[in-house]
């Protein structure tokens, strides 16, 4: 079953086509990967799903309904989480703060927004997955306190706090330590293990090509090749992309 | 655990300077004899409560509105115009100039809200100065005279008393219960969403957090709140006009208050409200009759020095006292001394 899926995607800037009628799809339970060379149109086309930009043209469908143009928090609340390049946390905020933010905001009435603390079950939920990412002594202090990888881990617990239908992971190993990466990796695939369908922006071949199943390679704005890591690794179209001709 | 008793010792102790507070507070007016250092009180109490509504709008969800005094305007002209054509008592006009003032937050929030930084202020530094424009060609609303209030010596239907006493208890009510109210919101989800939208809108926004919705109920909160003391300053000073009421001068106030005072904090504006005015009081009264706008020059440069010293106002330099305070305490109580 596809949980998202992009169809004829475009998104101009002017005379420039960042993304041009690309069209894939994430199936559920699966890792994907998108990767490219920078500037080929990957967060782009993330900013498009969440609507952080107006999509010029193409659908966007979240387990065949249509979100395209819909509000950002609304296609938050529908089930697609993202992380971002440069995580975007709340520095002042506690990291326990933090992962409750990330809670589900459907159902809250105006006197619950008002007037309730968040309930011990969210709190314990939290810290169980603040535990999940290893952070568990830093728990009261501010996100801005935390490393660039501890960032990453920390914008995890907020995905899953969520519980999301799919979660869009923008270089997660982006910038971090490579005893971190083994740590992000090792709670991705845990969580894909328990059902959660991710899309991956990586640059870090070796990681992308370790736990996607699936890869589509864009190159300036347009899809040049999708397939397994395998095929990826050979498809003449993504060496010339990354290494010219 | 210990942290625990820890917490717990510093929670007690925290009620205990509350209610400390709150014992002082209803015992200074027997203290204070003069009818001008009670005037200075009431109005300082005033400016609490003002300064806590802007700071729901400004420092808990980081709209810089500098247009309160449409408000604090709309709250003083509903009840005075209700009193005057209908002898609707102000204790019911306060509540309908409150639920007026939020209306029009609504609708101005629906247009404006979007609307980020210099953008949003100057929004609202316009809409004040079209209202004071309006009402002062208006005279269903008295146009550039306004009104004086029917004189009704001391009367609860009314809402007016010959001694300042009475006057002073009802703001204090008013100022306690708005602590109150942003104290709660602080400790709510409101008070993270809200700290989440101002720091990063829209990080809050991919979380699932309706930023735009949490702008308006601010907006709405501040602008209720700011129309129940302009009722309550029309009963006390008894004239509202344009000139008086649509003051860019009381918005800016409103502003700066919380932020010398600590933006997005509860005692934030009631540190702020507590050295502002009195200050300007002070300062009006040294160097006001010496040459025109002194007083301002030296009300500036004393915010400014005050900014300078902790940018994150009052409330931050206390905590950090607090800090040094505790942090010798334990040095002093450790065996190696």
């Amino acid at each position: 079953m596809q949980v998202l899926s992009i169809e004829n995607l475009t998104k101009r800037f002017g005379g420039l086509t960042a993304v041009d009628n690309v069209s894939m799809h994430v199936d559920s339970g699966k890792i994907v990967g998108l990767i490219g060379p920078n500037g080929s149109g990957k967060t782009t086309l993330f900013n498009c799903v969440t609507s952080y930009y107006e999509v010029d043209e193409g659908k966007i469908k979240l387990s065949d309904k249509d979100i395209t143009g819909q509000r950002m928090e609304v296609v938050c609340e529908k089930g697609v989480y993202r992380t971002f390049q440069f995580p975007r946390l709340f520095p002042e905020l506690s990291i326990l703060k933090n992962v409750l933010l990330a809670t589900k905001h459907k159902h809250e009435g105006l006197i619950d927004v008002l007037f309730r603390a968040f309930s011990a079950d969210l709190v314990n939920r939290a810290k169980e997955l603040i535990e999940f990412v290893e952070l568990t002594r830093l728990t009261n202090k501010p996100a801005g306190n935390l490393s660039g990888g501890q960032k990453k881990l920390l914008e995890l617990a907020c995905a899953l706090m969520k519980e999301p239908q799919i979660v869009l992971l923008d270089e997660p190993a982006g910038g971090v330590n490579p005893t971190l990466i083994n740590v992000l990796k090792a709670r991705i695939l845990e969580m894909n293990k328990e059902g959660m369908t991710f899309f991956v922006i990586e640059h870090n071949m070796e990681v992308i090509m370790s736990i996607a199943e699936r890869i589509y390679v864009l190159d300036h704005g347009a899809l040049i090749a999708e397939g397994t890591s395998e095929e990826i690794q050979v498809n003449e179209e993504v060496l010339e992309a990354y290494f010219g001709k | 655990m210990v942290n625990k008793l820890k917490r717990l010792a510093g929670q007690k102790m925290n009620s205990l300077l509350c209610v400390l507070l709150l014992v002082v507070l209803l015992l200074l007016p027997l203290i204070v004899r003069g009818t001008y250092y009670r005037h200075i009180l009431i109005f300082t109490l005033m400016y609490i409560v003002l300064a806590q509504a802007w700071n729901l709008i400004g420092g808990y969800v980081g709209q810089i509105a500098l247009g309160n005094a449409v408000f604090f305007a709309l709250g003083a002209y509903t009840s005075t115009l209700l009193v005057m054509r209908g002898n609707v008592t102000p204790w019911v006009g306060m509540w309908v100039g409150g639920f007026v003032a939020a209306a029009v937050a609504l609708a101005l929030g629906s247009l404006f809200l979007k609307l980020k930084g210099h953008y949003f202020a100057m929004a609202t530094i316009a809409v004040g100065e079209i209202m004071r424009l309006w009402f002062s060609n208006w005279k269903f609303v008295g146009g550039a005279q306004g009104f004086s209030l029917p004189l009704k010596r001391s009367s609860w239907y009314y809402m007016q008393w010959q001694s300042k006493i009475p006057y002073y208890y009802i703001i204090l009510i008013i100022a306690v219960l708005t602590t109150l109210l942003v104290r709660t919101l602080d400790k709510a989800k409101y008070g993270s969403y809200a700290k989440a939208v101002n720091q990063d809108e829209i990080s809050a926004r991919s979380r699932g957090v309706n930023a735009f919705r949490l702008k308006q109920i601010s907006f709405c909160l501040c602008a209720f709140i700011t129309a129940l003391v302009g009722t309550f300053y029309a009963q006390y000073i008894l004239y509202i006009s344009p000139q008086s009421m649509l003051l860019l001068q009381t918005s800016i106030l409103v502003a700066i208050i919380p932020i010398v005072g600590g933006v997005g904090t509860v005692w934030g504006p009631v540190l702020g409200a507590i050295f502002i005015f009195p200050l300007t009081e002070f300062l009006r009264a040294q160097l006001g009759g010496q040459a025109v706008g002194l007083n301002y020059i030296f009300f500036g440069l004393a915010v400014i020095f005050v900014v300078m010293v902790e940018p994150l106002g009052l409330y931050a330099l206390l905590q950090k006292m607090k800090e040094i305070i505790t942090r010798v305490g334990r040095s002093h109580a450790s065996p190696e001394h």
